[in-house]
């Protein structure tokens, strides 16, 4: 067995005030992310998980800490496309169709008719068929991530880094999303690790959920997620789905509170 | 619906004319005033025939056009360098600031001393009169890109010359076209002014000449003609808006 995809040691990020402390924002994270695990972080708002995200993929630098992937230290925002990004809202480029945004990450790496071939495969593979030549504008918001989805996905990252994906959608698409990032998932078996504050989405979509203190942001604690795979809806009414559930919800209460210092939410 | 529009409006215009015409017919002895429409039509014939008005409008047309695309490629060029560096913006501002405040009109006679009345002088009215607008918009346009796309260009490992190609220049496009919008009106009216002032040929040597002969139907076949140069440019960028940036409607105007 490999070593692990990913692996980040005592990783901190901080902020200067001026003269002041620094602000910081997380502390002292150590992760690691065995190849073609779902990781989901979950945590209350403010706890520094988007942040991570953005520091693991070279978007802003650590203050103190390592990230290795298969072994190799990351320094910055390095030549290598090893990681793919999944943002939170419209980051699709306007002016492009579907394929060309697809292309974004393909284009001057590989020659134009491959690349064609790999962005047309997964548009299909996120279920957008048919729509390659639409522009952002022309889809709906659950077609628009899709894209997005595919455009991280097009580049074979090793590891695929989520930022919320769903956020901004409403409740219906969001549970179609999930059902088809799980089936998207399974297909590519790429290792991902998910952002979220929705607890259901994390368990639902991931093999192991970890959970992040309020600021600044530590591990707090970890699980396992015990249900097998395929999974559809239904585990939501599994007993050990609404067990995890409830614990975790507890554990985010806590710190939430525990930042609120008593004052009303 | 659109082509509704369309009928209406040629209908508006011709009924306009017949009006022009019967009301100048009926009340004016003298065509010296204001000519009707057929004395116009007849005398844009007369001097399309006398190949007099092909040279004209062909000399105006590459003034316009020459001064115009300068404009463009140096705006552009230095909106995307001030948009970039604030050190860059700094730079330029004092100097945008005294171009754009000195009327045109007071600007003429020096480049004409300066650059004679040939072709140069015009170039550089048309310049002067429309650059500053089209450098303005693009500096705006790269001042306000949206910051996720730069993270998805970083995220992507573009290379900041992709990034440059890929990302800015494409975000800050509908910018670029509105201060071309902006700057075609201006440049139309640079070239007729700098031609009215010095020349030898062109749209406003023309107007210059007929209005020292009294000669009121040929003022207004150029007054027409610049008419639908400005109307022909305007459509010619609209459909340039259309081509270059297809996801965004065209706003109305």
């Amino acid at each position: 067995m490999a070593g692990p995809v990913l692996e980040i040691r005592n990783l901190t990020k901080e902020v200067p005030t001026g003269n002041q402390e620094p602000f910081v924002i997380f502390k002292n994270i150590s992760l690691i992310v065995k190849e073609g695990e779902f990781v989901s972080i979950v945590g209350p708002s403010g706890c520094g998980k988007t942040t991570l995200l953005r520091v693991i993929n070279g978007l802003l630098s650590p203050s103190s800490g390592q990230i290795y992937i298969d072994g190799k230290e990351q320094t910055g925002a390095g030549k290598d496309l090893v990681m793919g990004f999944v943002f939170q809202g419209a980051s699709l480029l306007p002016w492009r169709t579907s394929v060309k945004n697809v292309l974004l990450g393909l284009e001057g790496k590989k020659n134009s008719g491959e690349a064609e071939e790999i962005a047309r495969f997964y548009l299909s593979l996120v279920g957008l068929s048919g729509f390659e030549h639409h522009y952002p504008h022309q889809l709906s918001g659950g077609m628009q991530q899709r894209v997005n989805l595919a455009r991280a996905l097009a580049v074979d990252p090793r590891i695929l880094l989520m930022d919320e994906p769903f956020a901004a959608l409403d409740a219906q698409t969001r549970t179609f999303m999930q059902l088809e990032l799980l089936r998207i998932w399974s297909q590519t078996k790429k290792t991902v690790i998910f952002i979220t504050h929705m607890i259901s989405e994390a368990i639902l979509l991931s093999d192991r959920v970890i959970v992040f203190s309020h600021r600044p942001g530590r591990v707090r604690s970890e699980f396992a997620v015990p249900l097998a795979r395929p999974r559809s809806l239904d585990i939501k009414s599994d007993r050990r789905f609404v067990e995890l559930e409830n614990v975790v919800w507890k554990q985010i209460e806590e710190e939430v509170r525990a930042a609120r210092e008593g004052s009303p939410i | 619906m659109q082509q509704r529009g369309l009928r209406r409006g040629l209908l508006s215009i011709l009924g306009g004319l017949i009006l022009w015409e019967v009301l100048t017919r009926l009340l004016l002895e003298d065509e010296l005033l204001i000519p009707p429409p057929t004395s116009v039509a007849r005398s844009l014939w007369k001097l399309s025939f006398a190949g007099e008005l092909n040279r004209h409008l062909y000399a105006t047309l590459f003034e316009f056009a020459c001064g115009f695309s300068t404009a463009c490629a140096v705006g552009i060029f230095l909106g995307y360098l001030m948009g970039r560096y604030r050190w860059f913006d700094e730079l330029m501002d004092p100097w945008i600031a005294t171009l754009y405040s000195i009327p045109v009109i007071a600007f003429v006679p020096l480049i004409i001393i300066w650059f004679g009345i040939g072709l140069f002088s015009k170039i550089v009215v048309v310049f002067k009169i429309t650059a500053v607008a089209i450098m303005l918009n693009t500096a705006a346009g790269i001042k306000n890109i949206d910051p996720v796309w730069l993270e998805l260009s970083r995220s992507m490992r573009l290379s900041p010359w992709e990034t440059t190609a890929k990302i800015r220049l494409p975000a800050a496009l509908p910018y670029i076209i509105t201060g071309m919008r902006l700057g075609v009106g201006r440049a139309l009216l640079g070239v007729i002014v700098a031609e009215l002032m010095a020349a030898n040929e062109g749209l406003g040597y023309l107007l210059r000449e007929a209005s020292e002969t009294w000669d009121s139907p040929k003022l207004f076949v150029t007054v027409v003609l610049l008419a639908a140069m400005g109307m022909g440019s305007f459509g010619l960028i609209k459909k340039g808006e259309q081509r270059l940036a297809p996801w965004r409607e065209s706003a109305e105007w």
